[in-house]
């Protein structure tokens, strides 16, 4: 038992020996990830696109264009870098590089909107990035729906002004019926009255431009919308007028009630109509979005837990990987078959060496990125500490069986590399597992970095282990390894 | 002289050991091994005993098979046919406790460049199961040794051939071995470093341990106890040097300086029953295979003198293991 751990800590002393006198492997293994880190996270402005646009705007100037000069909105995602009306010259500028994105905007809006078809702004693009190019459909068609609201929130705008003419109408009305209740008996009094109640009916009944205002806010008024009050209200009138007309010169008290009453709604409906502003009406829903997560998201903090466990299973990958080519291309391996250690002592001793010096550099990047960068560690460091030590256990397995079916250097090499571009793409770390289809998401459940990259993520930002299971297929994953590195590494010692 | 000793009996690998020297058993056994790969045949039919206590020398040009047989029997390589038996046990189920009872020295060198002298001394210590304060004060035993302490912390890159292949003896020495196998011990070095490592070994045999030893250095058969010529993958002699050379040149050779050798002369040396064969090299010298030379001279000069001749000198002419080598091969 002595021997076999006296066999086992010289693999441990030599792999020591030979990192102490390398003072930089240390500082590059941890420094190196670090300062990418911090780069990437200062450097790096994503979702804040501003493509060059050129505007292609219709030949003769018919006073229909769309934009003019171009509204401060519409260089909400956009940089206008100019305008021209020749098609093939803004194309020709999109194809050389100059421009990003040209513009085309509709030669008669008002015109086609009259028709009932869509004004179209035709958008060009020269883009060969497939992310790129979806992410600015998505910004120009928040582009186009800027202008929309723009262009409906002027109408409403211009509506509520022409409402004006209807508070004219309604001092109209309410002096009529005011003379048509002093005017009881008196027939030449009521006929007076009657004559004003039909025209500020009139008045009332003339400013379509106002129901406009309606036409966006459904159910505004609280008993029908403001066209159907507006007319309600002249029908009393009228109706009023009519009984004053062939009646005895009087008006019931109840019709009287009547006809006031549907003054009031229709003032109640106005005022209300007035006060609401045009954006409001224009836009009416609004998003109002509420991060409940324990932290602001930003991306230095979002990507830390995923760069520190691309690295470390990087790097246990590697080093498993080149450690029996590395043996091998020095002649260690004669010397280890006919020397008693035995293939699991010689396993072992490797695990624990290449396992300390990774656990070491994840151990100083991690709290480089807490300490230094304040990254959030909102979960339990033990979580954490052991996701991380299960993660370089399967590794170094993943490294070690690598290195045992490798016939040499480069190829083992090689295949450790082919393990960070799968880890790259189908980890989580760029896109989302969801996003991933089957049969291609089993590559993703096969790399440690897959389940170390969520618990990470979740440990340190969300404060809570959401996916106990991760951990233990990590576990597993190391174990399995582990007996496969030793299994095959006893079929090289075995006398051939 | 190759026919398979009987084989031995099996030994405790775990039992306390005794010095090699006082075992009356051989160290290794090999009978009629065989090997080869695919179709390629690399040792035929190969018979060796190494004695215990003694140094062997494996002999042999280059590709001959030596460093097979040495990882044959140190188990890195199964035998096609045949049985080894090494220290009393099957290297193919070598034990952790078999392996300490031998070390080994590879043809090429093993020790990480990157560790100073000490460090890659321990490291292979530690292998072999040496224990912390054990390891220390073997590896200082040992380095001082093979003078190789005062370079103790210099990295094994940067210390001469002669020093790395002493730190690789070395190595193999830390854990007191019974049984030392060296594969082409000498290779590369100097004459002067050559005769230093022959220091080194002859002084562990002295000291119990059984040294086996593969050179392409036919010269450095003087230096083992028995030695074994290999060819093509077969012992085709096997004794000590003296006998080997004997064998070789069929007795002992006497070189005869002289003046005026007539025919007469000639017939009178064929006459005596000493003479094996003889051979004019020239006009004054002649060159006589007896079968004792010290017993054969006075009736050499006899002859001669009594044939009107005038003899300068006669003395024993010793040929090199070259031309042993050379005429041992060329009959095989």
């Amino acid at each position: 038992m002595i021997r076999s751990a006296n066999r086992v800590s010289s693999f441990f002393s030599q792999w020591m020996a030979e990192v102490v006198r390398q003072p930089w492997l240390m500082a590059s293994l941890v420094a190196g990830p670090f300062l990418v880190l911090l780069a990437f996270g200062q450097g790096v402005k994503l979702g804040v696109p501003k493509p060059r646009t050129l505007l292609v705007v219709p030949a003769q100037d018919s006073g229909a264009r769309l934009a003019d000069p171009v509204p401060e909105d519409m260089k909400r995602h956009l940089d206008i870098v100019g305008e021209t009306a020749n098609l093939d010259e803004a194309t020709q500028r999109l194809r050389e590089g100059d421009v990003d994105l040209v513009a085309v905007l509709p030669p008669d809006p008002l015109q086609q909107v009259r028709k009932g078809e869509h004004a179209t702004v035709r958008i060009y693009t020269n883009e060969i990035d497939p992310v790129l190019k979806s992410y600015a459909a998505t910004y120009l068609n928040d582009q186009i729906g800027e202008i929309n609201r723009r262009a409906v929130r002027e109408g409403i705008a211009e509506a509520q002004t022409s409402l004006t003419e209807v508070d004219a109408g309604l001092v109209e009305a309410r002096a009529a019926l005011e003379a048509a209740r002093a005017a009881q008996g008196d027939t030449a009094r009521s006929r007076a009255a009657a004559a004003r109640l039909r025209t500020a009916a009139d008045r009332l009944a003339i400013p379509a431009a106002a129901t406009g205002a309606t036409v966006v806010l459904p159910g505004l008024a609280q008993e029908g919308d403001t066209s159907t009050s507006l007319q309600a209200s002249a029908e009393a009138l009228r109706v009023a007028a009519a009984r004053l007309d062939a009646g005895n010169g009087s008006l019931s008290a109840a019709d009287l009630d009547a006809a006031e009453r549907s003054l009031t709604n229709l003032e109640d409906i106005l005022k209300q109509a007035r006060t609401i502003p045009p954006e409001v009406l224009a836009g009416p829903f609004d998003l109002d979005v509420r991060n409940i997560a324990r932290f602001e998201p930003n991306y230095i903090s979002f990507y830390a837990p995923a760069v520190v466990a691309l690295l470390v299973q990087h790097l246990a990958v590697t080093l498993g990987a080149l450690s029996m080519a590395r043996i091998r291309l020095l002649g260690i391996m004669e010397l280890l078959q006919t020397a008693p250690a035995r293939p699991g002592e010689v396993v072992t001793g490797n695990f624990i060496s290449y396992g300390f010096l990774s656990a070491v550099a994840a151990a100083l990047l991690t709290g480089l990125l807490v300490f230094a960068l304040g990254v959030p560690m909102l979960g339990s460091w033990l979580i954490l500490g052991g996701t991380l030590l299960l993660l370089i256990l399967a590794s170094l397995g993943l490294g070690f069986v690598i290195s045992m079916l490798s016939t040499s250097e480069q190829q083992a090499a090689q295949l450790a590399m082919l393990v960070l571009i799968a880890s790259v793409f189908f980890s989580g770390f760029v896109v989302s597992l969801n996003t991933i289809v089957w049969p291609v998401r089993a590559i993703s459940f096969m790399l440690p970095a897959t389940y170390a990259i969520r618990t990470l993520q979740d440990v340190m930002l969300r404060g809570l282990l959401r996916e106990p299971l991760d951990v233990a297929v990590l576990g597993l994953a190391s174990i399995a390894l582990f007996l496969l590195t030793i299994r095959l590494f006893r079929r090289e010692y075995r006398p051939r | 002289m190759t026919s398979a000793p009987p084989a031995p009996a099996e030994t405790d690998p775990t039992g306390p050991r005794r010095p090699a020297a006082v075992a009356e058993t051989p160290a290794v056994v090999m009978r009629e091994v065989g090997k080869s790969f695919g179709d390629h045949t690399v040792i035929e039919s190969l018979n060796l005993a190494v004695p215990a206590g003694r140094i062997t020398g494996l002999i042999g040009p280059s590709g001959c098979g030596k460093t097979t047989t040495i990882r044959l029997l140190l188990g890195v390589l199964a035998p096609t046919a045949g049985t080894i038996d090494v220290l009393g046990a099957d290297p193919a189920r070598f034990t952790s406790r078999h392996r300490e009872r031998i070390g080994y020295t590879p043809q090429k060198f093993f020790l990480y460049p990157t560790l100073t002298v000490q460090e890659n001394a321990r490291f292979v210590a530690g292998l072999f199961g040496l224990g912390w304060r054990h390891r220390r004060r073997r590896v200082r035993e040992v380095l001082q040794f093979l003078e190789l302490w005062p370079a103790r912390n210099r990295l094994a890159r940067d210390i001469s051939g002669g020093m790395q292949r002493r730190l690789e003896l070395g190595c193999a020495l830390l854990h007191e071995p019974e049984l030392l196998v060296i594969d082409e011990p000498t290779a590369g070095l100097d004459p002067v470093l050559r005769a230093k490592v022959w220091e080194h070994l002859r002084v562990l045999c002295d000291q119990g341990a059984t040294v086996l030893v593969t050179t392409q250095y036919i010269d450095e058969a003087v230096y083992c106890d028995t030695v074994a010529i290999l060819d093509r993958g077969r012992i085709v002699a096997e004794g000590s040097p003296e006998q080997l050379r004997r064998r070789a040149v069929g007795g002992e050779v006497l070189r005869v300086e002289a003046h005026g050798v007539t025919r007469d002369a000639l017939r009178a040396l064929w006459a005596l029953p000493a003479v094996q064969a003889l051979e004019q090299e020239n006009a004054t010298t002649l060159r006589l295979t007896v079968d004792d030379a010290a017993a054969a001279t006075p009736s050499v000069t006899g002859a001669l003198a009594g044939n009107g001749v005038a003899v300068q000198t006669v003395r024993p002419s010793v040929p090199t293991f070259d031309e042993v080598f050379m005429k041992i091969v060329g009959r095989s």
